[in-house]
């Protein structure tokens, strides 16, 4: 269900797109259709995910940027390609993206070469902040400055990035950029989130875990241990992921520099910072530029070679109870197979974070 | 010195053959034959079926009265018995009621001087004697008006049959009967109001006004319900009687269509207003949005007016029910462009609800339910000189769709838990209710108070485990009105009227998408007043001034992306997510206009009507703020005054009876909406947009009953507010009003007028509609551009109480952008698409038919109609929306509504 455009661009009544009645009418049919693809079968190489170390940089501040390509046979052989993206998107895109990105071979200028590779480095533009962040862009032409681009849900800009994949298919990655809160922002509110925002850490699996017959819990091993886990052709498998539960409360010296933790108000924590790879707590602001405390949302993307999820995506949203940890359940296919699983674990301020699982499928 | 008549008309007898008749100039006569002798001939206005042609004045001498004689005894009235030779000559002319004997001295003196046209039977001349009276006019320059026709055809509602023997009185006390073919004509008829009763043997006299305008031949059509025959006398209470007048329209192009048809074309559920989308002009609207889109302009660039007070929507959401209860409807009148001054505000199209004036007779009501809704009316006297009607509905899909859920799951159908329906089925739920009480001051003066409101809302969740996935949206709308009318009809025919009205409209829209909101709030104060005059000017023109005011104060709230929701034109799919770059914004804002505005219709000959029209129209607007917050910083306000000329012009021209040629032209302005006025979401800066119309077209009657009416139009439309292409637009600029538009094509209307039980029509509409963002770039399709509509309906009349109908539609699909790639969004773990070239592709086209069937018993003189409305009837698959896979690599299409039979009951009484 989405939004109908109205014919008279956004009102109709008040603005109100005339959308609930098409919504209406698909609703009481039923019809429909079932056009979804399964995105969580990795039957061809793909890019299905980048992890940028650190999680969140300055403008100017150097990063790394990794990548997980995965393919039918688990092997990593594709080539990705980096290309950064130095020009904003107009009102009139809908995308996320400038679609002269996309295309690095359009301008150059705006699609600059960052390098090729599975893992590659990149110093985050210096003039970051101005094209897609919060500092007024620069004038054009004489005219007054324009407008800054617009935050995220968790109050994050980001700097676009263009992966190939061996020079086919694109993917547009965003490296969240540490800056400054948006003009406008009261004074005191300013110098509180300044004080107590934590840049963002990429967060991390802790475990995957199944049950067996007896319902016993088996740890699922990471591709990289000696032994898979076997199962048998279609059996039925109800995993768990699991991420480490983030501490809402601040508390000195628990090796966690949390949420109105400093250096200065707690040297043991922060001076080199461990940061917890869950859901963290971290300050914003709201819609009256008041500074707010959110905790992360946590998203598992599922993949694997063969056998089919339940749910191609599980996790937990910020407005769900705080648990560390998700469900899906996973079909394995009817004959015998090596099976890789993919799980790429995000949370929603453009953290990542993934591990990789090997099963086997026999009788 | 002059003298004009008085319009009543007072009977004489004259050996026993009588004639009715009026003659005017500088004099005029005032005769009737007695009803005795009436009744017994098929008409009293020289009709070839007796051969009488009743005497005419020629030429009218004036008094000598002098001038303060004159104003003395100004609009007294002298009655006198005259006797008129077969040359025309008045041979003798007796006072009967004096007013002074000097002044009864003049007036039979002048009339002495006067010339008549002679009786006639079967042709030739002959002596007549009449009863005639002569009102006193101190200003001979109040003599302006110009006697008209009035004529028309009483039929049989049911089936169009036309009635003979069906008695017309004109203002109590003229009268003639209808003919074999249901046809009576009074000719010489003063302009002015004139009370009109229709009596005859099947049905209890039914009383209605008709405005008669100067020179003019007024046609109507009534259509009078008959009773069963053996329902007694004294128990015929339903009686309804629908009028369709051929009076002169000051638009170029008008489809009007009667409350009493348009509840029985098919598809429409019963409801008088949904008929508006079977006219021509109007495009399909997509299954269930029920948006009026007329001419390719945009459906909130479309006004809709209720007897003079605007309202923001004509239907409920699904567009399955219009606001207003059909009983309470007269007519409903679509003018899709080209319409006169007293109107604006708007760039597309024109639609006025006419309200039924509460009857007079006595109570009536009537109660009825389907499976949407149920509803209820009332209205008819309440005191001497009070009437007062009152109608409400409300929805009851949400409750019958659970109690079926119930059965479902009771019979082991359906394991869902009806409390969960909500989270599959938007189901709309709605109410309404209107009410008004009307005052008759004196004879043709009325005051009334009145109010409308309606309300709207629909939810919908879908859960999922995917935090991304989960949907959460509510919709609500409501608006409610009071006013107030005052309308007085002088005796010249010149009508004034005063509407001020008062108005909340409120609408909120959370939409939330996986952790993206989006919200839009708007509250709004609307102040309307219109005041008209239209009347006579000269005996060639008639004119109507006016003054119409609106203003609104809008308080609004939005957050959420900027792109979201897509305006007109955006390229974008279906299901794509919103962005989720977000922002929020409060505001305020004042906007209105006060418009002055002229019309003249000048009358050439009778022949040709040239109506030119002038609106003069200064557009204000006031908003809090001029750009975003900053931080502390004061807001600073912005007042925007926008003057404006709107010409119009139309021009009819009828060469005969059967053929009129017309043309018009228009320039219309429209303010920015409200939400359009955001510092960060579009510009509080932004201008009015304006549109010019111009139409020619040809109304032909082909027949007794069938008429073709084809329109071509060319529409263009300038400063509409577009999204600033700009890569770094400037601060609160976020739209700009640059945009343009065109639409052009033709309309054709075959419409054949109800007899024999059939009625309908078929039309037709070409269109193309465009669009761009700006001077320099290409032209694309509007979104809701639809190259074909075609709608054929028509309703037969079965006999024995059953009434069959169907409707057949074809309509191009609406352009879509199509998608040409797609790439991962590596953060948000999803896919966008790479879209070609703006609305490039369209929908599959789409076809349906519907039939309606109903029955009607009269049981203990109240009537129960059943029916049954089936849509799809051949339960075509029609393609409504493409939706794509979620890397955008399949596509398939949403399908509108498969057979949907609803069934109802109404009952009359």
């Amino acid at each position: 269900m989405e939004f109908l455009k109205s014919a008279g661009g956004l009102a109709h009544v008040h603005g109100i797109a005339p959308l609930p009645a098409f919504a209406i009418l698909s609703g009481l049919c039923g019809c429909v259709p079932k056009v979804d693809d399964d995105l969580s079968l990795v039957s061809t190489p793909r890019l299905l995910a980048v992890q940028s170390t650190p999680a969140e940089a300055a403008q100017g501040a150097p990063v790394m940027l990794q990548a997980l390509v995965a393919s039918a046979d688990g092997s990593l052989t594709p080539t990705v390609t980096w290309y950064g993206c130095n020009e904003r998107k107009p009102l009139t895109e809908l995308g996320p993206v400038s679609p002269v990105c996309l295309d690095p071979s359009l301008d150059a200028g705006a699609s600059p070469l960052i390098g090729a590779g599975n893992v590659v480095s990149w110093r985050v533009p210096a003039n970051a902040s101005q094209l897609f962040g919060p500092t007024l862009p620069p004038p054009i032409q004489g005219q007054p400055s324009g407008r800054p681009a617009d935050p995220d849900p968790t109050g994050g800009y980001y700097q676009p990035y263009v992966a190939t994949l061996g020079g086919k298919s694109e993917s547009l990655g965003s490296l969240r950029l540490l800056c400054d809160p948006p003009g406008g922002t009261p004074r005191d509110q300013l110098i509180l989130f300044n004080q107590q925002y934590v840049a963002n850490a990429n967060p991390s699996i802790y475990s995957l875990t199944t049950a067996d017959s007896l319902s016993a819990t088996i740890v699922v091993p990471e591709s990289l241990g000696a032994s898979a886990l076997a199962v048998v052709p279609s059996q039925k498998l109800n995993f768990r992921v699991t991420w480490s539960a983030c501490p809402r409360s601040s508390s000195c010296r628990d090796g966690l520099c949390s949420l109105r933790e400093t250096p200065e108000s707690c040297a043991a924590d922060c001076q080199s910072p461990q940061r917890c790879t869950g859901a963290e707590s971290y300050v914003a602001l709201n819609d009256d530029k008041h500074l707010v405390e959110r905790r992360e949302s946590i998203f598992v993307s599922w993949y694997a070679t063969h056998g089919t999820f339940e749910n191609r995506r599980t996790g937990v949203a910020e407005a769900d109870p705080d648990v560390a940890g998700s469900e899906n359940t996973w079909i394995a296919p009817a004959t015998p197979a090596q099976v890789y699983l993919w799980l790429v674990i995000r949370d929603d301020r453009g953290g990542v974070g993934w591990k990789t699982y090997q099963l086997v499928v026999q009788t | 010195m002059r003298l004009s008549t008085y319009s009543n008309i007072i009977a004489a007898a004259l050996a026993g053959l009588l004639t009715s008749h009026r003659a005017h100039g500088q004099a005029a006569v005032d005769s009737a034959r007695s009803n005795r002798d009436l009744s017994s001939s098929s008409s009293a206005n020289g009709d070839a079926s007796n051969g009488l042609t009743p005497p005419k004045l020629l030429q009218a001498e004036p008094t000598s009265l002098p001038a303060e004689e004159l104003s003395k005894w100004d609009a007294s009235v002298v009655v006198l018995d005259l006797s008129i030779d077969a040359d025309g000559n008045v041979a003798s002319a007796t006072v009967v009621e004096s007013v002074e004997p000097s002044v009864d001295e003049a007036v039979v003196a002048a009339l002495l001087n006067s010339r008549f046209e002679p009786a006639r039977v079967n042709g030739e001349a002959i002596g007549v004697k009449i009863k005639y009276r002569y009102r006193v006019a101190a200003n001979p320059q109040h003599v302006v008006s110009v006697d008209a026709t009035f004529d028309g055809i009483v039929r049989n509602r049911t089936n169009g049959t036309p009635l003979a023997n069906v008695r017309i009185t004109l203002d109590g006390e003229a009268f003639t009967t209808t003919d074999g073919m249901g046809k009576f004509s009074f000719v010489s008829v003063e302009p002015g109001l004139h009370g009109v009763i229709l009596s005859g043997q099947s049905f209890v006299p039914l009383a209605t006004e008709e405005q008669i305008e100067s020179g003019t031949a007024h046609s109507v059509v009534y259509e009078v319900e008959i009773v069963e025959e053996h329902v007694p006398i004294e128990e015929r209470s339903d009686l309804e009687i629908e009028i369709r007048s051929s009076k002169l329209q000051k638009s170029v192009t008008v489809t009007s269509v009667s409350a009493a048809q348009g509840t029985r074309v098919a598809g429409t559920g019963g409801d008088a207003i949904k008929v508006v989308e079977n006219l021509p002009g109007v495009a399909r609207s997509a299954a269930g949005s029920g948006q009026v889109v007329v001419w390719g302009a945009s459906a909130a660039d479309t006004r809709v007016y209720v007897d003079g007070v605007r309202i923001p929507t004509l239907y409920h959401q699904g567009g399955f029910r219009s606001v207003i209860h059909s009983d309470l409807v007269d007519s409903v009148e679509l003018v899709p462009g080209g319409y006169g001054a007293a109107y604006g505000r708007g760039l597309g199209g024109l639609i006025t609800v006419v309200r039924k004036a509460p009857a007079e007779d006595r109570l009536h009501g009537s109660t009825q339910i389907d499976l949407l809704d149920a509803s209820a009316a009332l209205q008819g006297p309440v005191a001497k000189d009070w009437q007062a009607s009152v109608a409400v509905r409300r929805s009851h899909l949400d409750w019958v769709l659970n109690r079926g859920a119930d059965v479902g799951e009771a019979l082991r159908i359906s394991h869902r838990p009806a409390s969960d329906l909500g989270e599959f089925f938007p189901i709309p739920q709605y109410y309404d209710a209107q009410g008004s009480i009307r005052y008759r001051l004196r004879e043709k003066e009325w005051l009334e108070f009145g109010g409308l409101l309606s309300s709207d809302s629909v939810a919908h969740t879908v859960s999922s485990t995917d935090p991304a996935q989960r949907k959460q949206q509510t919709q609500d709308l409501y608006f409610d009105r009071v006013f107030a009318r005052y309308t007085n009809v002088a005796e010249n025919g010149a009508e004034s009227s005063v509407v001020p009205w008062y108005g909340v409209d409120r609408s909120s829209l959370v939409f939330n998408f996986g952790a993206v909101p989006t919200s839009l709030a708007i509250h709004s104060r609307n102040f309307g007043f219109r005041s008209a005059w239209r009347g006579p000017i000269s005996s060639y023109l008639s004119a109507t001034l006016g003054f119409d005011i609106e203003a609104a104060q809008v308080q609004a709230q939005r957050s959420g992306s900027v792109t979201a929701p897509p305006r007109e034109g955006d390229a974008h799919i279906f299901g794509q997510p919103p962005s989720d770059q977000i922002n929020s914004d409060n505001w305020t804002a004042f906007s209105g206009s006060a418009a002055p505005y002229v019309e003249g219709d000048f009358a050439f000959l009778e022949q040709l009507h040239v109506i030119p029209g002038l609106r003069l129209e200064p557009f204000f607007t006031s908003v809090d703020r001029r750009t975003p917050p900053q931080g502390d910083t004061p807001a600073v306000g912005a007042y925007i005054v926008d003057f404006s000329l709107q010409p119009r012009l139309a021009i009819r021209y009828a060469p005969s009876s059967r053929v009129t040629y017309k043309a018009a032209f228009g320039r219309y302005r429209q303010q920015a909406a409200p939400e359009d006025l955001s510092t960060v979401f579009g510009n509080p800066l932004v201008t009015s947009a304006q549109a010019n119309h111009w139409l020619a077209g040809v109304a032909v009657r082909l027949g007794e009953f069938v008429s073709a009416e084809t329109t071509v139009f060319y529409t263009t439309s300038e400063h509409l507010s577009v999204r600033n292409p700009a890569l770094a637009p400037q601060l609160a600029q976020g739209l700009l009003a640059q945009g343009e538009g065109r639409a052009y094509g033709m309309q054709l209307l075959i419409r054949r007028e109800i007899a024999h039980g059939l009625f309908g029509w078929v039309a037709y509409t070409l269109l193309r509609s465009e669009r761009r963002n700006g001077p320099s770039d290409a032209w694309r399709l509007f979104d809701f551009d639809q190259t074909h509509v075609l709608t054929a309906l028509a309703s037969y009349d079965l006999g024995k109480g059953f009434e069959l109908g169907s409707r057949f539609r074809y309509a191009s699909g609406y352009p879509r952008t199509p998608v040409v790639g797609a790439y991962y969004d590596l953060r948000r773990d999803l896919y966008d698409p790479i879209l070609g070239a703006t609305n490039s592709t369209r929908i599959p086209a789409f076809v349906q038919v519907d039939v309606r069937l109903s029955k009607r018993w009269s049981l203990a003189g109240t009537q129960l109609e059943a029916y049954v409305d089936v849509q799809n009837v051949s339960n075509r698959k029609n393609y409504e929306e493409i939706v794509y896979s979620a890397d955008y690599s399949n596509k398939r299409y949403i399908q509108g509504l498969p057979v949907l039979p609803v069934v109802g009951a109404k009952w009359n009484f």
